[in-house]
């Protein structure tokens, strides 16, 4: 039977892969959700093929308006970029980065360079010039659209050392050296629209489509190589899994995690596949609340983070509430859980908890449903473990948050719950397009199509990451009777923030310690929305220290000397500036001693035992998150 | 003894090994100038740009009782290429912490593998009974080399990491070392490539 997962009718067929082979576990879910895809192979053609869609494609804020741009003229500009990167000389394969926030112009670059049959490297907008450089420079990018000013000085900084980069375009305003996007178009004017369809007819399958970069444990971030087919099979996993294409509700994707992300992304290739509408955020954190109420999407993915606050928002100030408003709101989350239980069990909730919840939904639940501008229909949590608290009070409230678990290496979700078949407190189970099992060590092991095709220039890690053809995912788990996983731990020394930004803290820990006051830097932030450091001072340096500013030369009492935090914080901000926002280090303590054996923290041959560390001095680490 | 004597590795790289020294201060620095920052990190579980003072002092602090290392030496260069060594835990007499660092060049040739088999015969004469060892949890070269020796529990994970416990086998490695103490007697010995055992070997113990 063929593997071909695009076709429909085959999604049946993965049936056919072996659930009941010792340990290994695929899933049983499936739906109807790939009706309204394209069922595209490559994502160029589910570009070109999505201008039959008959809707909004995008959405989005402008001078303060929502404006829309159609199917039509999305695939129109999408075609006139890929022109003009066919006159510019880019050739199908070269890489083309792209390094903006999450806005329409991302979707629309990320879709002419695909069309144009190039490989897209996208870059974080809030990287450094030197991570941008790393990107620019190991992709061997020949073009890198920017989306303003600030991102455009970035690339002004280390352009010379990017030899292969030869386009600049930048979305709106040009500068000297660069294009503008409508000059590209222009440029592209006499190239003939049909050597935009055999660009993208040349693509197959198996080519590449993107490298995505991720952090290693030390050095430079890896990048991954996802084919077409890894993207086309894992947006049509999703779409059948999570059953997007329900008729009953339009599909209308609120978007703000950076499109860098295979997270972002994918939601933008799986709403786009299926015609849904992306609405594109205002690109201003503290507008995010705002921007979700009143773009009142049905559909919605996030980090915990954003789940976290919201929650937070909506439970806050209940317990300085008087007693009755107390109560009434635990009473309304009481019904809703109870509801949702019944409901779960397949059972009728009877006429007593009908009445109650209704009233309990007018007085309580749609309030919070309401924060979300009350059309959500199907709501996503990824890329960070987030807590059952959270989860059980939107479910209450008439909001199911669904959690996925995935990561890069799998081109997205590797598994999902769903509101038909979930299970709190586990990620769900393996989508339709993966295979799992759990290696003799705990760590979970998948195969599937949606397996990345290893990392760009690096043999090694590819062997490590890919032994014996099963993706090693570094999360630790269990698989139930059921095919529920659950994440027990995690094999790679790395910290995902509630943002889901995965930071190896490896490298700004080295630059920390490779500062003349410091001797040892612990970074934490697993689960937190920042990162923030323990730092020791260098015993050998620190008389040196106090002389320069007139303290004790004492490290005990020059730990807690104001003089002292502010020359640390200078050392800190410095290093600071060599990396992107979401891996500085936000706040800092500084321990009143060295780390010692004696103390528990170092092992007899010298190893930094940094569970210990974390566990010990957790109140530290929690006073430095407000 | 094998200490002492010139050895070839399979690929015919002719190294030495023998103990460690108080005297050895300056091999260590020009050692860990040597080694990766990737090496550095699975060796300290955390970067490590510079060795303190206090460190180097420590790490040749070596009484051959409570901390032996075994050191291999380039026969070439006579410079270091690797050290295994066993400091024991202040509150537990029988057994002491393992930590094995080798050259990135010299990865994968056989080298840890010997250094570890050497020290762990020196830790049975000195009443070390077992060995424990923190590491990366993805350290998969170091388990396979412990693996080797024999049965490893994990005793504890956290994240990242993984620290395991194993019996020294009383003669469990003897019939290899003997082996190795015969033919480094004709200052012969071939250590084969970590690489070589059958994959079947390293999966049998958890």
């Amino acid at each position: 039977m063929s593997k071909d997962p695009i076709n429909p009718t085959v999604v049946t067929g993965r049936a056919s892969v072996p659930t009941s082979s010792a340990g290994v576990h695929s899933s049983p879910l499936r739906h109807s959700g790939l009706e309204r895809s394209t069922g595209a192979q490559t994502l160029g053609a589910m570009f070109l093929r999505a201008g039959r869609h008959n809707r909004a494609a995008l959405r989005y804020k402008e001078n303060g308006h929502w404006r829309e741009t159609s199917y039509r003229e999305f695939v129109r500009s999408a075609r006139a970029t890929a022109r003009g990167l066919i006159a510019v000389g880019l050739e199908p394969g070269e890489r083309v980065c792209i390094l903006s926030d999450t806005r329409p112009e991302w979707t629309i670059a990320d879709a002419g360079s695909l069309c144009a049959g190039a490989v897209v490297a996208p870059i974080y907008h809030t990287n450094s010039p030197e991570e941008c450089e790393y990107v620019l420079r190991h992709s061997e990018a020949r073009v890198v659209f920017c989306e303003d000013e600030s991102q455009l000085a970035k690339i002004e900084q280390v352009r010379d050392r990017c030899p292969d980069l030869q386009h600049v375009i930048a979305f709106r305003d040009a500068g000297a050296g660069t294009l503008s996007a409508q000059q590209l178009i222009e440029l592209g004017r006499d190239i003939p629209g049909d050597q935009v369809d055999a660009r993208v007819a040349g693509v197959r399958p198996e080519s590449l489509a993107s490298l995505v970069y991720t952090s290693g444990t030390t050095g430079p971030p890896k990048a991954c190589m996802l084919t077409h087919r890894n993207w086309m099979t894992q947006a049509h996993m999703i779409e059948e899994c999570l059953d997007l294409g329900r008729h009953s509700v339009p599909i209308e994707f609120f978007l703000f995690l950076p499109l860098a992300h295979v997270f972002g992304r994918i939601t933008q290739m799986c709403t786009l596949d299926l015609g849904g509408t992306l609405i594109y955020w205002t690109r201003d954190p503290a507008r995010l609340l705002d921007d979700i109420r009143e773009a009142r999407p049905t559909y919605f993915t996030s980090v915990p983070r954003v789940w976290e606050k919201i929650y937070t928002a909506a439970t806050r100030g209940i317990a300085d509430q008087p007693w009755p408003k107390r109560a009434l709101f635990n009473w309304s989350l009481g019904v809703g859980r109870r509801l949702r239980d019944r409901e779960r069990d397949g059972a009728a909730p009877g006429r007593l908890l009908s009445a109650e919840h209704r009233l309990a939904d007018r007085l309580v639940h749609r309030k919070v449903r309401d924060l979300f501008g009350g059309r959500v229909e199907l709501a996503v949590t990824s890329a960070a473990p987030i807590a059952r608290e959270v989860l059980e009070f939107f479910d209450a409230c008439g909001i199911v948050v669904l959690e996925v678990w995935g990561m890069t290496e799998m081109c997205g979700a590797g598994t999902l719950n769903t509101d038909t078949d979930m299970k709190m407190g586990t990620v769900g189970k393996p989508g339709s397009a993966l295979e799992m099992r759990v290696g003799d060590d705990g760590e979970l092991l998948a195969r599937g199509p949606i397996v990345f095709a290893g990392y760009f220039k690096n043999e090694e890690a590819t062997r490590e990451t890919l032994p014996e053809g099963w993706l090693a995912t570094g999360d630790l788990g269990a698989i139930d009777a059921e095919g529920f996983v659950t994440i027990t731990g995690r094999k790679k020394d790395i910290i995902i923030t509630s943002s889901g930004k995965n930071i190896a803290p490896a490298n700004i820990e080295n630059a920390l310690k490779e500062t003349r006051w410091i001797s040892e830097a612990l970074v934490y932030g697993d689960k937190r929305p920042y990162l923030v450091a323990l730092l020791t001072l260098d015993s050998e340096e620190a008389p040196k220290l106090a002389e320069q500013l007139g303290t004790q030369p004492d490290v005990r009492a020059m730990a807690s000397d104001d003089r002292v935090r502010v020359e640390i914080q200078k050392t800190v901000d410095a290093v600071n500036t060599r990396f992107a926002r979401i891996e500085q280090i936000k706040r800092f303590a500084i321990l009143d001693r060295e780390m010692s054996q004696q103390h528990g923290e170092l092992t007899p041959t010298l190893k930094v035992k940094r569970a210990f560390v974390y566990a010990r001095f957790k109140d530290v680490f929690d006073s430095l998150y407000d | 003894m094998i200490l002492g004597a010139p050895i070839v590795l399979s690929d015919g790289a002719r190294i030495r090994v023998r103990q460690g020294h108080h005297s050895d201060r300056d091999l260590l620095l020009r050692g860990f100038e040597r080694l990766s920052p990737e090496s550095r990190y699975r060796r300290f579980l955390v970067p490590m740009p510079e060795l303190s003072d206090e460190a180097v002092r420590y790490l040749t602090e070596i009484d051959h009782h409570d901390h032996e290392a075994i050191v291999a030496l380039d026969e070439d260069t006579g410079e270091g290429i690797g050290v295994a060594r066993y400091v024991r835990h202040p509150d537990r007499r029988d057994a002491a912490e393992l930590a094995v660092t080798v050259i990135d060049d010299w990865q994968g040739r056989g080298v840890g593998t010997l250094l570890v088999e050497v020290l762990s015969a020196r830790a049975r004469e000195e009443g070390v009974s077992n060995f424990t060892a923190l590491m990366l949890a993805h350290n998969d070269e170091m388990m396979s080399m412990l693996r080797h020796l024999g049965p490893a529990r994990i005793v504890d994970q956290e994240v990242g990491t993984v620290e395991i416990e194993m019996p020294i086998p009383k003669v469990g490695l003897a019939p290899a070392l003997k082996k190795l103490l015969r033919i480094a007697a004709r200052h012969d010995v071939v250590v084969p490539p970590d690489g070589r055992r059958p994959a079947s070997a390293d999966r049998s113990t958890p």
